[in-house]
């Protein structure tokens, strides 16, 4: 039989850092050299643990932000101001360290390729971050199913990856929802989600959608709400809370 | 989906299951979060990794999305993990592809 080979048992991966990007005003992508990475789907995450020369060590889930089948290793880490690792990850992170993984992990907040129902995607601050996965993976894929993403940040400096984004934004898939400072192009007042941004600008509930909401704790626990207020099918949401700790 | 928190009693933030993947291989030696857990109180029946779980004190604790109810919780020390599931009724894992 061809598919003998077993899963390998999920441990720690030694991780080369390879490569380190300012993506935003306070994020920085890292690429990560990885032996034997067995590849992900898109949505899934990593353990990444960090020991000091003590012995020390600390140990925070990261979700993937590179396609999905892609082999790349990439993620991207905003700073939670006083946060242990995330300070290290933006800040102190150059080329050549090294740190250790273990992944992929998570089984149910994954977007199956072969689904080709539409797809409608919110995230808030860093949980754009699986959510751009999954829009990598669709575009590498020229994927036939409609998907679309409403991303909630502060303000224009807090954007990460503009470039994709703006092309992405120009071909009206992406809505920018600025919570704090509008862009002068925007005639949406600044301020949380609200039931009319999913009227306007999320797809329409009658064509049975899937949902994929992720970012901090308190913003995906409202657009749960609001999306099945708005008419989506409870079964068809996922959602990866990140916690009180990360920044919207 | 599991239900928004404010309908909830326990107070503080929580992740989901989903982001224990790696904290519960420790544990059972795989991701675990495709396994259907059920409720001994309620009966709610939900995958892991869409179950609450509150990792912000020193342990970590996963409660029922629909009566609160502590499915499972565990603490770790440099010499082991104490594991406890008081209301778990049952653990359907799918077998490895
Ligand atoms: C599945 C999953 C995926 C994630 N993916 C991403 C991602 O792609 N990108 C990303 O940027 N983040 C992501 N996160 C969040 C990430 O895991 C970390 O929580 C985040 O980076 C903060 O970690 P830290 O060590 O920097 O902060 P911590 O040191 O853990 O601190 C977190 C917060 O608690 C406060 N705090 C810490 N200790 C105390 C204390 N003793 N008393 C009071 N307050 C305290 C800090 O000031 C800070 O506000 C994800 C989370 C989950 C669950
Ligand atoms: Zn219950």
């Amino acid at each position: 039989m061809a598919r003998a080979a077993a899963l390998p048992r999920l441990t720690w991966l030694p991780a080369t850092i390879s490569d380190v990007r300012r993506e935003s005003a306070t994020a920085t992508t890292l690429r990560l050299d990885v032996d034997d990475w067995p590849g992900h789907v898109p949505g899934q995450h990593v353990d990444l643990r960090l020991t000091a020369p003590d012995g020390y060590s600390a140990v925070r889930p990261y979700s993937l932000a590179s396609a999905g089948g892609s082999g790349t290793v990439e993620i991207t880490v905003d700073t939670t101001p006083g946060g242990e690792v995330s300070t290290y990850l933006t800040q102190g992170a150059r080329p050549g360290h090294h740190l250790e993984i273990r992944g992929p992990l998570g089984k149910w907040f994954v977007w199956d390729t072969s689904d080709t129902e539409p797809v409608q995607l919110i995230g808030g601050g860093s949980g754009i971050v699986p959510l751009m996965s999954m829009l990598r993976t669709h575009d590498a894929q020229q994927h036939p199913a409609q998907m679309r993403l409403l991303y909630s940040l502060p303000s224009a400096v807090h954007m990460l990856y503009r470039p994709e984004l703006a092309s992405l934004h120009a071909e009206g898939t992406v809505t920018f929802l600025y919570t704090r400072q509008p862009t002068a192009a925007s005639t949406r007042p600044p301020g949380r989600i609200t039931a009319d941004d999913l009227r306007q600008h999320a797809i329409n509930p009658d064509l049975k959608p899937s949902a994929f909401v992720c970012g901090p704790t308190g913003f995906v626990e409202t657009v749960l709400t609001l999306l099945v207020g708005f008419g989506y099918d409870p079964e068809r949401i996922r959602a990866e809370r990140y916690g009180e700790g990360s920044s919207t | 989906m599991n239900i928004p928190r404010e309908q909830r009693q326990q107070p503080g933030w929580h992740v989901d299951g989903n982001g224990l993947a790696g904290a519960m291989s420790d544990i059972f030696g795989r991701d675990i979060t495709d396994a259907m857990g059920v409720c001994n109180f309620c009966g709610n029946r939900a995958a892991v990794a869409e179950v609450p779980a509150y990792n912000a004190g020193p342990g970590v604790v996963l409660r029922c999305a629909e009566c609160d109810t502590i499915l499972m919780r565990w603490a770790t020390t440099p010499i082991s993990t104490w594991l406890e599931m008081p209301g778990l009724r049952s653990l359907e894992i799918a077998m490895q592809p």
